[in-house]
């Protein structure tokens, strides 16, 4: 069954049809969102919340674009507000913990190393997913589009809505902002 | 001062040397693990969620759809929904604060009306006239 009927079956409200929809593109959803915000129980999240909207709004998409390229702009939409959430949280922690005891603590999670690396390379992975935690915005997603999903720059430039000129000079710039982060911190750890 | 001899001149260059040597390394080693932190993302597999993962989203698509609270704060707290409601509340606040202050500096006929009748009846008692 092609990618278009099992959308319009969906628009009709077809049960398997969104069955199959997710068990499809589960994988792309989650290895994107667990890209983003580096935590799997939050990737989880993430990932519930695409499929939710995915089936809330499908009577909007028009099939202008492909459904993979819709499903990534919800996932890093998604994927990035619930950074700003924990951003914000985190602040609003903080804040608190100034005017008296602070009973609910956020707390930093350990490295994040994505399960997809391998066992010898784990502690360099973690240092570069730091790195790429504290990029801006666009490079972050660009980055990860590009590294973690493996995406070309063409499909890039689809998904963010830029051309590919952008999506080259997003990526050169991400390179370099990783490669000082890492100096830095190669230099400070004498390693 | 002491003088600088042969053996003085060849032992500075060579821990000038040895420096530079060091230096050298340690700026390759750093390169090094930065070129190895980046090939870290080669042949990456792609992490999939949990098993059971459409089992876990029809759940919460059940649980979210009896709570019918929480997809009313979902819609109402949607970015659009709420600049929306904000721009709306802060028009009619413009609109019902210029009304008044138009309405208020042009006095009405009724209101021109009650003055004549009190200052009118305010001359009938007035309580310092003494003349009969």
């Amino acid at each position: 069954m092609n990618e278009w009927s099992l959308i319009e079956q969906l628009k009709q409200g077809d049960e398997a049809a969104f069955r199959k929809i997710v068990e499809s593109s589960q994988g792309l959803v989650y290895n994107t969102a667990l890209g983003i915000v580096q935590n799997p129980e939050d990737a989880e999240d993430v990932s519930q919340e695409v499929f939710v909207q995915l089936y809330e709004s499908i009577h909007s998409f028009k099939g202008e674009s492909k459904l993979s390229t819709w499903l990534y702009r919800i996932t890093i939409s998604k994927a990035m507000d619930h950074l700003r959430k924990k951003k914000r949280k985190k602040r609003f922690a903080f804040v608190q913990s100034i005017f008296g005891p602070n009973e609910e603590l956020v707390h930093d999670p350990p490295d994040f190393v994505h399960p997809g690396i391998s066992l010898d390379n784990k502690e360099k992975a973690a240092e570069l997913f730091k790195a790429i935690s504290q990029l801006p915005e666009k490079q972050n997603i660009a980055f990860t589009l590009n590294r973690i999903e493996g995406l070309n720059y063409q499909e890039i430039s689809l998904i963010m809505k830029l051309t590919v000129a952008s999506v080259e000079s997003l990526l050169h710039r991400a390179r370099k902002n990783l490669r000082k982060t890492l100096e830095a911190y190669y230099l400070e750890n004498g390693r | 001062m002491k003088p600088i001899t042969l053996k003085t001149a060849a032992n500075t260059s060579f821990y000038n040397y040895s420096r530079q040597i060091v230096a050298m390394t340690r700026e390759k080693q750093i390169e090094d693990n930065i070129e190895a932190a980046m090939g870290c993302l080669d042949h990456l597999s792609p992490a999939m969620p949990e098993p059971f993962f459409y089992t876990r989203l029809s759940a919460r698509m059940i649980k979210e759809e009896k709570n019918i609270w929480e997809r009313l704060s979902r819609t109402i707290t949607r970015p659009a929904i709420a600049g929306f409601s904000v721009i709306l509340i802060i028009v009619a606040n413009i609109f019902v604060v210029l009304y008044h202050t138009v309405k208020a500096s042009v006095p009405d006929q009724a209101e021109i009306a009650m003055a004549d009748e009190y200052s009118r009846t305010a001359f009938v008692y007035n309580l310092d006239n003494v003349q009969p």
